[in-house]
């Protein structure tokens, strides 16, 4: 497109890395946090606070708490969108399929049910014929806890980093895909701009000019983490290429689809519908003492990670167990599966293929079921050096051209260096003010969840009014002071947080470090404070850099900036 | 000297080359096509190649599955390969034709041999 291949692919690498980048920043933090969702719950959520279990007993506890289960009332709202007339009340729609998921993290339960309903759906092409109900278990005392509160990390930090938590159809997760697509172009126009990729891995001058130091840093992030950011970036678009981003089977060779499950319906023996037979469910207990049995023959002994009831109370029914994957990189569950009513293995998943195990290989190595915390915690190391890389590309963009654009009176610089401010200090501030707010609202507020998403989003948005109104200095080529104003600001509640965990629920540093450890919410804690000691550490060499800017400004003179 | 009045070769200015010859609106309309042939028509394009490598392969024997993850895991590298010819090809006539009646090709094939497996 332009004079030459190595211009076109830095014309790609700038724009298309600065429009998307900003998406990129959120997916590449949130995902960071993501590694650590579970723990940042166990600290959002003071009830929680204890060891993970194992799955609890089906017979004696759990089919209680699903007898007790209804249709969400928000699902209800959405189903009677989808559908004709008016939908039966929730106690009177049939429960057809439930499950249960934990983690060697977990010491709480995500359970759900599926609700049948006789109503046909709006839209002819929607198979969508049921209502979901869904809660969190507490395996000590059998029930569930209570709604309202949210699960800061695995039901907000991780979802945003993969669907921006946009619910407008599946916007978020194009955009996220895009994004994440990008960084796989950026990546390889990256090292085609740059060449000397050897020299890059250990090129680093911090006293240089900030524009010169910047681009080491943006290289060198860039290229010591480079198969991690397109390991990263490519296994996150595969995880839902099948299902959202390359829907083949399900939108376009729908009949080559449908052909194939059938004969594997036949195969597998597994029902795909029920047979309006009514007839009890056996003890599930046994069964996942079986399926322990098995794995344990087939060299794999495990717990249990999730159950899967189908077509419940039918003949038909059947219960799926899959094992926790906390023991190998695949997480592939190696389900076995039982007839409902009589209780026998009716299949045992076959070894994967070749390909499945590839493709589950590097799903997993992304998902990271697999208990490993020092490669754990160098996830979250990558991630960052991701966002160090984005950031810095965001301001290597500034620095280069914010002369030229003062000179020009051009307001390119300002707004993308204010975008930057509130996607780097803004972004942090938002998820810090949230855990704040997990800690100052009232307990038994009703939909706490929701204000502390409002404080979220609220915090952002003043960030960007913030770094937008403050930005004036750089159409004189000078720092935005926003910058500095932000980091002070994160370094204040990075601070607050820790300190009001401590005092609201008595599980200060000395409490979970020494007299009772519990990590989740101790290495929560210490993160935040390192995070107030960086931002404190970082406020102080952007006062310095902006007093040594005023000291050449005389050679800056002369010129009108048009101030504004 | 002062470093404001530095002059910056147009190249390094990210701005697109203009061509002699043609007004600043038709390159800029000349940028937007390319974007939006290597953003979505790739797009589509690495689509199709999923729906005719799935197609293909079932029909030479592999299972639905292992051919369905097979293309999930070739579509996303197709689409980078096509996304960076896209704009690297000087001929925008060219990478238009390309995208366009390849992919129209490909949904055919899938389609085709989706139909012979099935009849």
């Amino acid at each position: 497109m332009l004079a030459n291949f190595r211009l076109t692919m830095t014309w790609i690498h700038t724009w298309f890395g600065l429009v998307l980048g900003y998406v990129l920043m959120a997916c590449f933090f949130f995902g960071s946090l993501a590694v650590f969702d579970r723990e940042i719950d166990r600290w959002a959520i003071p009830d929680t606070r204890f060891a993970p279990q194992p799955m609890p007993s089906y017979d004696n506890m759990m089919r209680f708490m699903f007898e007790d289960m209804l249709p969400h009332p928000s699902d209800m709202a959405a189903t009677a969108n989808r559908v004709k007339g008016a939908l039966p009340a929730p106690e009177a729609m049939p429960m057809q399929t439930l499950y249960a998921f934990t983690t060697h993290r977990d010491p709480v339960l995500r359970v759900g049910a599926e609700f049948g309903i006789p109503n046909e759906p709006l839209n002819g092409s929607d198979e969508h014929e049921h209502v979901h109900g869904w809660g969190t278990l507490d395996p000590r005392s059998g029930k569930l806890l209570a709604e309202g509160s949210l699960r800061i990390g695995s039901e907000w930090f991780y979802p945003l980093h993969y669907n921006l938590n946009l619910h407008w159809g599946l916007v978020g997760y194009f955009l996220v895909g895009l994004a994440g697509f990008i960084m796989m172009v950026a990546l390889v126009t990256g090292v085609i701009m740059h060449r000397k990729i050897f020299r890059e891995f250990f090129t680093f001058r911090p006293a240089k000019k900030t524009q010169r130091s910047t681009l080491d840093l943006h290289n060198m992030t860039g290229v010591i983490a480079l198969p991690f950011h397109f390991f990263f970036a490519f296994t996150g678009v595969l995880i839902f290429a099948a299902s959202i981003f390359y829907p083949v089977s399900g939108f376009y060779l729908t009949k080559l689809h449908d052909h194939h499950e059938a004969i594997e319906s036949q195969r597998t023996g597994l029902p795909l519908k029920p047979a309006g037979i009514a007839a009890p469910l056996a003890s599930v207990d046994a069964m996942m003492e079986e399926a322990k049995r098995i794995w344990a023959a087939r060299d794999m002994a495990g717990e249990v990670g999730y159950l899967r009831v189908e077509h419940l109370g039918d003949r038909n029914s059947y219960v799926s167990i899959y094992r926790a994957g906390s023991d190998r990189v695949i997480y592939e569950g190696t389900g076995i599966h039982f007839n409902g009513s009589t209780g026998a293995v009716i299949l045992e998943d076959p070894p994967a293929s070749t390909v499945g195990n590839i493709s589950s290989y590097l799903m997993s190595l992304h998902l990271q079921h697999f208990e490993h915390w020092p490669l754990r915690w160098l996830y979250v190391l990558g991630g960052l050096l991701g966002c160090v890389c984005i950031a810095t590309g965001f301001i290597f963009f500034v620095e280069k051209r914010k002369r030229r654009h003062a000179e020009y009176n051009n307001y390119g610089c300002r707004v993308v260096d204010a975008l930057a401010v509130t996607a780097v200090t803004g972004m942090v501030i938002a998820a810090v003010a949230m855990l704040v707010a997990n800690r100052l609202l009232p307990v038994d507020i009703a939909d706490k969840g929701q204000w502390e998403v409002r404080v979220f989003w609220g915090a952002w948005g003043l960030a960007l009014v913030h770094a937008a109104l403050r930005s004036g200095p750089v159409a004189n080529a000078r720092i935005n002071p926003a910058w500095k104003e932000q980091c002070l600001v994160l370094a204040a509640l990075a601070v607050a947080a820790p300190v009001l965990n401590g005092w609201t629920t008595g599980d200060h540093l000395i409490q979970t470090l020494f007299v009772e450890p519990f990590w989740p919410v101790a290495g929560l804690d210490l993160c935040l404070l390192g995070c107030a000691a960086v931002s404190l550490w970082a406020a102080r060499k952007l006062s310095l850099a902006d007093q040594s800017e005023l000291r050449v400004k005389p050679t800056l003179e002369g010129v009108d900036y048009g101030r504004g | 000297m002062n470093p404001v009045s530095k002059p910056i070769p147009s190249s390094m200015s990210g701005k697109p080359e203009q061509r002699s010859g043609r007004s600043t609106a038709g390159a800029i309309a000349a940028v937007l096509l390319r974007v939006v042939l290597a953003v979505l028509g790739c797009y589509v394009f690495s689509w199709f190649f999923a729906a005719a490598g799935l197609a293909a392969l079932c029909l030479a024997g592999v299972d639905f599955h292992d051919a369905e993850k097979t293309m999930m895991m070739l579509a996303p590298l197709v689409y980078l390969g096509m996304f960076l010819w896209a704009f690297a090809d000087r001929s925008l006539a060219r990478v238009c034709i390309l995208i366009v009646v390849g992919s129209i090709i490909l949904a055919w094939v899938a389609r085709a041999l989706e139909n012979l497996q099935l009849g």
